[in-house]
């Protein structure tokens, strides 16, 4: 399984630097996450997995009390990509679907 | 000779057919799930007899489905209870080839018979906070009706029950052979009754997302426990018991099921075990009045829903014009999974 996170962030009280930061640190200790053109992939291990992550978001969410619009998307192992950007493909088919052979 | 290799041939008939069907151990949020189908069976049992092989082949045909949609429902928010419902029918066959001259296939029974099940499912997790884990393992709490308003049991004969008897002008068996005790004429007696059955289920299933679908939280494990009837009156619809099958066949029962199943226990996708007693009334004096079974199955990953089992069965022989007997066999063969293993929505995010 794999999931996509979409975002927006607006000025606020909060630098937006200081914003980013937060969100990275969410995936901190996660090998497989990358931004590809506009979407940011993460393999996720299952559905709890990916609660996880959607809990550890949303905190970051109310703790910037608005600055950050997201997203965030499970999807299938192997579950298609949708994007309008060009992004590389051998990259994104390790974290979309990682058993599958190359 | 010829018998001999006879049985690996159908063992493969029947994994070719099982690997073809594809069922899945466990059944993804939204899904028609199998939930207490009798099974397909081959096998062979113990202590040794001149059968060659018995089976039992029970498709489940869904015709319509709410227990599906139920499942996507049960773990949002209200933990309110949600109710689904299915009807099925099921052209259920029993079988037994026996190692005798040119391998006969003595009598099948012929039991097909209508389902309707109404499930009430809700959620028993102790948290409130639908996004956490906790919430979303459950346990999830079923209540199961399970309904045969028709079911039809007979074996295609056109013989009369007894030896002793034989068909009149009017087609009436009628006594030709005076006997103390009369005798089942095996070859070719006609067995037929039609029933009605109901129980009702209990059970808990306890979930985590290894394994599950994108989404989903599946079933872990489950037990279930149900009490009912089985009613085999006269004059119901064609084919109906007759009094002197009635008085020996037992057709009030009282049934009781118990079952537990585990997901990816040692090798096996699906483990499974289940209990099943029936305590009849009426019944032939030869038979004892108590029907035990035990069975415990397993489900490999990746043999498409196909599995091993292992059954002790002792009382009245279920096999049609078999209903004076009594058996005690260990049985053991293939098998293709009976309920799946249901898996549930999370709420949406």
């Amino acid at each position: 399984m794999y999931a996509t996170l979409s975002y927006d962030v607006s000025a606020g009280p909060t630098p937006i630097e200081e914003l980013r930061k937060k969100i990275l640190e969410v995936f901190a200790d996660r090998a497989t996450c990358d931004l590809l053109s506009d979407t940011f992939i993460c393999e996720v291990q299952n559905t709890a997995d990916y609660l996880a992550l959607s809990r550890k978001l949303r905190k970051v969410g109310t703790d910037v009390d608005g600055q950050f619009q997201y997203v965030f998307t499970l999807h299938s192992a192997g579950a298609p990509l949708r994007s309008n950007a060009i992004f590389p493909k051998a990259k994104a088919n390790d974290i979309l679907d990682p058993g599958a052979e190359e | 000779m010829r018998v001999r290799a006879s049985l690996p041939i159908v063992l493969l008939l029947f994994s070719t057919v099982a690997s073809a069907q594809d069922t899945s151990l466990v059944s993804r949020s939204g899904a028609r799930p199998l939930v207490r189908p009798d099974g397909t069976y081959t096998f062979q049992h113990l202590p040794h007899s001149d059968l060659v092989f018995e089976g039992q082949i029970a498709p489940r045909i869904l015709i319509v489905d709410s227990i599906g949609r139920a499942t996507r429902n049960v773990l949002l928010e209200s933990k309110a209870p949600i109710w689904g419902y299915q009807v099925s029918t099921t052209p259920m066959v029993k079988l037994r080839m026996f190692d005798q001259t040119s391998n006969p296939v003595r009598t099948p029974s012929y039991m097909p018979k209508a389902t309707i099940q109404l499930a009430r499912f809700r959620n028993r997790a102790p948290e409130t906070d639908p996004d956490s884990e906790g919430f979303n393992r459950g346990p999830i709490e079923m209540w199961l009706i399970d309904v045969v308003p028709f079911g039809h049991h007979s074996n295609g004969q056109d013989g009369c029950l007894f030896t002793e008897e034989a068909r009149n002008a009017d087609g009436d068996c009628v006594e030709v052979t005076q006997a103390a005790v009369k005798t089942i004429n095996k070859k070719d007696g006609s067995f037929s009754t039609n029933y009605i059955e109901a129980m009702a289920f209990y059970g808990r299933m306890t979930l985590d997302s290894d394994g599950a679908a994108a989404g989903d939280f599946a079933t872990r494990f489950e037990w279930r426990a149900g009490v009912g009837i089985q009613l085999n009156p006269e004059g119901y619809v064609g084919g109906a018991i007759k009094p002197k099958l009635a008085e020996r066949y037992g057709p009030t029962r009282i049934l009781f099921g118990a079952m537990a199943a585990r997901r990816d226990l040692w090798r096996c996708g699906r483990a499974a075990a289940d209990t099943r007693f029936q305590y009849l009334t009426s019944k032939h004096p030869d038979v004892p009045a108590l029907i035990t079974q035990i069975e415990g199955a397993c489900f490999p990953s990746g043999w498409g829903g196909a599995g091993l089992f292992l059954r002790f069965y002792s009382g009245q022989d279920y096999y049609n014009l078999g209903f004076t007997e009594k058996i005690t066999r260990l049985q053991f063969g293939v098998t293709l999974q009976r309920d799946q293993l249901l898996g549930f929505r999370i709420k949406p995010v």
